[in-house]
């Protein structure tokens, strides 16, 4: 079989980053430099390594996947000498950017005439060659030839792929052939309007082809340094403060696109409709999206504006398609509210079985950024263990998983009620200097067992809180190993006064573009860092998971945590013996029907069958059903009732549902969930194992 | 209401001045004897100065007052420091000089509280929970040092004396009578004042949750409040009457039982409201969204039944609030007025 490496995500129908308008016209690159020179935890330093780093960053990240460029381009791009005065793009004597952008159009240009030729005619859908999926750095086609090739693959793919969406949508299922023959004129039109629209998205930006490539620019200058630091235009800022607010009608969320083009949502609003639904995550990727029971439009390909217009248009309803972090797609209806103030939207069920074990989930740690004093999430989780009280738990499941994190102060506060007093983490600025963050409240609100749920998802804010209750044997931690995120970010407006006067900054105030910057990294009271090692749970549990989800440690330029000499005393709980737990879960978990479907899922994800797609008709479309991952018999048998507990809502929020019908429907969602969900079965019967082991 | 507090940090610091009238007799009329006369005379000032200092700080009711002989006191250190900077070496041995200096030094800081020049803050700011207890661990260390630089300069005058061979004998003045009676009573009202002190910070941390509304604060610092009267109260039963004058103990733990009793029976009455008043906004909130057809009667019922539980709750709650700000006045006040007696009562005027 002719085998063809083509540099695919599969998937994701996007292939390369697309025009998100996120200039940064009025930023001044020399200004941000001193910032980060002057902020950054690392301290940069300019060195000669470093800067070809960064031109080679420059470039991958204008073209991640090779449909542009030729080698010889990037050859003599990279040959180009750049030295660490001429860095801002604005210095006319960085030949290297005047250069790259020069090359990037004219390879953009030829490119479209490219597509218009590729799409005229019917490829042969009887020749056996395949796409690969490949996540390496970029290998950049020899000659024009082998760049026909490569979109030739990718027009076949993307048409393929448009044929087997109306296969799968027809109950009737005729051969896959049928279907091509029907649909493969128009699937092939629409695959290449889709290359096309990438490509205008760049070439005709609103803003201008050139800020948007000094956008790309700057930001392989800042993320050269740490993968969490970034500029971030007015024009961004502005939208995500408006789309966060409190005075307007919103779906209460805010996306932004990734570096592989996707459209990712970046917060999601405490109460606001999108967090009431359950539909949506931070992290979700949104994959299409219809107003008011209109077509679902794809949005890869699409520029930023034209994507926020699709979603936070004149429409009040919509619905979405996403990919949830671990591979299921979904979809979903939002409604837009005007966001009230009301930030009393978190409740807790009762596992009730053998013993009563309270669960309440936290997605996020959010707090109210722009009103100083108001409550935050911990106060929320401190109420709702009060209700748990009531209804007289024997145990509490605090369930962290895909909770990218938020406020630390939050983290610290919600650990804080369950530990009496003393250190909870140390801080390390670029200057080497410690700072020891104590519990912010003396005494607890709850003292009985818990279990923290944590997975590779939990991030920063999440593990904090996990890695402070290890630390102190207060918690048993159970899921899997957690994301590795220990540093701590600040957003500083690029303005050259903030170098002189670094005060607290309102976001709303937004006249200027802002720098996201790494200022420190988090220790624990025993001077341990999680940052790229994550928090290692005591009792694992497998759940399925997507093999492309990132972690901190296999992100380019991850922050290494230096070893520091300081610790801070802290009075631990006594030690229990949680090796024993997790032996017992061990064996449950080998017996557990629902885990070796899970672990076979995982399997199938990761197995070398789903690593390509044949692009021959009477292949293509088994093979692309293993790729794209469709939830078969082997979901519904990890999606069971579990036989050791049911769900139900504590008694407070029953007698409320009784009236608030909102309330009752958004409960039944979760009680049937809570009931179904394999990882939370088998935590419940850890958390009995434990409340033996401690009592 | 704030619990009054006498000027203890500087009376603290007094135990430490060598309180001893130092008699130098000479065996022969040689020059060292004028030099140990020179570096320890000045001692004598200072001696009289604290008392006056200690004095006014327990029998004074003008803040002035007080103010004026601290920084008197304060003023003839820094003479002493600088007529003793002026003074050489002895035959090149300066020790006696260098632990002179060292220990005034530290008397001068500790008596205008630059605890930062002699304690390492950022440790002391790391072990403890806020900056009451810093203040109070600072002091506690600061203290610390200012006894172990007063025994090194008291060791350094013997070893001078042997060195030259001067007889030093120890006769306790009147003064210095005084002033350990007066430094006595003041310790054991400064001990009977830290047992009540953790819970009256701790019950103001409570108050200021009381006022945000944050349930988890709220509840954290009621828990805590309630253990720290508890411990106190065990701690306060071991101590002792001063001098058959039992009246700190008795004030101390009626206040103990005052908090206690907040903690474990008034605040929770305020929980109770807090978290029906919260259940009860989202009810409403959802009744007012129900359309009239839906507003079924058992769901009227409902409503009204929750606005009656709030009602209750919230005159419970006003009343409670009240009792406790009456009671925690007229403790405040008792405590105050039953130290100012016992100062007054104790130390010599």
């Amino acid at each position: 079989m002719k085998r063809l490496l083509i540099l695919l995500s599969f998937c994701v129908p996007v292939v390369f980053f697309s025009g998100e308008n996120n200039s940064v016209s009025g930023a001044d690159t020399p200004v941000a430099l001193e910032l980060l020179r002057k902020y950054h935890f690392s301290g940069l330093v300019f060195d000669s390594d470093k800067i070809s780093e960064i031109k080679r960053d420059f470039i991958t990240n204008l073209d991640d996947h090779g449909f542009f460029f030729l080698k010889s381009d990037v050859d003599e791009l990279l040959s180009v000498s750049l030295s660490e005065n001429d860095l801002p793009y604005t210095n006319s004597r960085n030949a290297f950017f005047q250069k790259s952008i020069r090359t990037y159009k004219t390879r953009l240009t030829e490119t479209l005439r490219l597509i218009n030729e590729l799409c005229a005619k019917s490829p042969d859908y009887t020749v056996d060659e395949s796409v690969s999926k490949y996540d390496g750095p970029p290998v950049y086609p020899a000659d024009e030839r082998r760049k026909r090739l490569r979109w030739s693959s990718l027009i076949k793919f993307d048409t393929l792929s448009g044929v087997y969406e109306k296969y799968s949508e027809d109950k009737e299922k005729k051969p896959f052939k049928e279907y091509l023959q029907q649909y493969e004129a128009s699937a092939r039109s629409d695959a290449g309007k889709r290359s096309r629209q990438r490509i205008s998205s760049i070439l005709d930006n609103t803003e201008g082809f050139e800020n948007y490539i000094s956008q790309i620019y700057v930001n392989a200058l800042v993320m050269r340094f740490d993968p969490h630091s970034m500029v971030l235009s007015a024009k961004f800022m502005k939208r995500f403060v408006s789309d966060l607010s409190s005075q307007t009608q919103s779906f209460g969320f805010a996306f932004n696109r990734d570096r592989s083009g996707d459209i990712v949502v970046e917060r999601i609003i405490p109460g606001g409709p999108a967090w009431k639904s359950g539909v949506l995550s931070n992290g979700d990727k949104i994959q299409a999206v219809s107003s008011s029971g209109s077509a679902m439009i794809d949005l890869s390909g699409r520029s930023f504006n034209e994507v926020y217009d699709l979603i936070n248009g004149k429409s009040n309803k919509i619905t979405v398609k996403i990919k949830k972090k671990n591979g299921r797609i979904v979809t979903g209806k939002l409604v837009k509210q005007k966001m009230s103030g009301d930030n009393k939207i978190m409740t807790s069920y009762l596992l009730d079985g053998k013993k009563k074990i309270g669960y309440i989930g936290l997605p996020a740690f959010y707090t109210d950024w722009d009103t100083p004093g108001q409550l935050g999430c911990a106060n929320d989780v401190a109420r709702e263990i009060i209700k748990l009280q009531r209804d007289k738990i024997d145990g509490l499941i605090l369930d962290l998983r895909d909770n990218s994190g938020g406020s630390v102060s939050e983290a610290l506060n919600l650990a804080g009620l369950f530990i009496d007093e003393g250190p909870m983490m140390i801080t390390v600025n670029k200057q080497g200097e410690t700072a020891v963050i104590k519990d912010p409240s003396r005494g607890t609100v709850y003292d009985g067992p818990l279990t923290v749920l944590i997975n590779s998802q939990s991030a920063s804010a999440s593990e904090l809180t996990a890695a402070i209750l290890k630390d102190y044997n207060r918690a048993l931690i159970a899921g899997s190993r957690s994301f590795g995120k220990a540093s701590m970010q600040e957003v500083v407006p690029v303005k050259r006064s903030v170098l002189t006067n670094p005060g607290q900054v309102s976001l709303k105030q937004v006249d200027s573009d802002f720098l996201k910057l790494t200022v420190s990294i988090l220790y624990s009271a025993s001077g341990e860092s999680f940052q790229k090692s994550g928090v290692v749970p005591h009792v694992e549990i497998p759940e399925i998971s997507d093999p492309d989800s990132e972690r901190e440690d296999n992100q380019k330029y991850s922050i290494i945590p230096p070893k520091i000499n300081k610790t801070a005393k802290i009075e631990k709980l006594d030690d229990f013996n949680a090796a024993s737990l997790a032996k017992k879960s061990r064996s449950r978990i080998s017996d557990s029907a629902r885990f070796e479907a899970i672990r076979k899922i995982n399997d199938d994800r990761k197995s070398e069958a789903a690593q390509s797609c044949s692009l021959n008709a009477d292949k293509f479309a088994a093979d692309f059903k293993r790729i794209i991952f469709t939830e078969g018999d082997l979901y519904k048998s990890v999606f069971a009732k579990a036989d050791d507990y049911s769900a139900k809502l504590n008694s407070q929020d029953t007698e409320l549902s009784q009236i608030d019908s909102y309330l009752k429907d958004v409960s039944a969602d979760k009680i049937s969930s809570l009931n179904e969900d394999a990882v939370v079965d088998e935590t419940y019967r850890i958390t009995l194992d434990y409340i033996n082991l401690i009592k | 209401m704030t619990v009054k507090k006498k000027a203890i940090s500087a009376i603290i610091a007094l135990i430490a001045v060598p309180m001893m009238c130092l008699n130098v007799f000479p065996q022969t009329a040689d020059a060292p004897v004028d030099y140990l006369e020179a570096v320890i005379k000045p001692s004598d000032i200072l001696l009289r100065q604290s008392w006056e200092y200690m004095s006014a700080a327990s029998h004074s009711k003008n803040p002035k007052t007080i103010e004026n002989t601290r920084i008197s006191l304060v003023k003839s250190i820094s003479d002493y420091i600088e007529t003793v900077k002026k003074m050489k070496s002895y035959k090149n041995d300066d020790a006696l000089r260098q632990s002179a200096l060292k220990y005034l030094n530290i008397l001068l800081n500790v008596t205008k509280h630059d605890y930062e020049k002699i304690v390492d803050m950022k440790e002391v700011s790391e072990q403890s929970y806020d900056s009451f207890e810093a203040y109070i661990l600072a002091q506690k260390k600061a203290n610390d040092r200012l006894e172990e630089s007063s025994e090194i300069f008291t060791n350094a005058q013997k070893s001078f004396a042997a060195k030259y061979k001067i007889i030093l004998t120890f006769t306790e003045s009147d003064l210095a009578k005084k002033i350990k009676k007066g430094s006595d009573a003041i310790d054991y009202y400064n001990k009977i004042h830290l047992i009540l002190f953790k819970s009256l910070k701790q019950e103001a941390y409570l108050i200021e949750a009381n006022k945000t509304g944050d349930i988890g604060k709220i509840e954290q610092n009621r828990k805590t409040l309630s253990k720290y009267a508890s411990d106190c109260l065990k701690k306060l039963s071991q101590e002792k009457k001063y001098d058959s004058d039992g009246s700190l103990i008795e004030k101390c733990k009626e206040m103990l039982q005052f908090y206690k009793s907040e903690a474990d029976e008034k605040t929770p009455v305020i929980v109770e409201y807090v978290m029906l008043n919260e259940s009860f906004e989202k009810t409403k909130k959802a009744f007012d969204l129900l359309s009239d057809s839906d507003k079924t009667q058992e769901k009227v019922d409902r409503f009204n039944e929750k606005v009656k539980e709030l009602n209750a709750a919230v005159n419970k709650s006003n009343s409670v609030i009240n009792e406790l700000n009456g009671k925690r006045n007229q403790f405040v006040d008792d405590w105050n007025n039953c130290m100012a007696e016992f100062v007054e009562r104790h130390v010599p005027n």
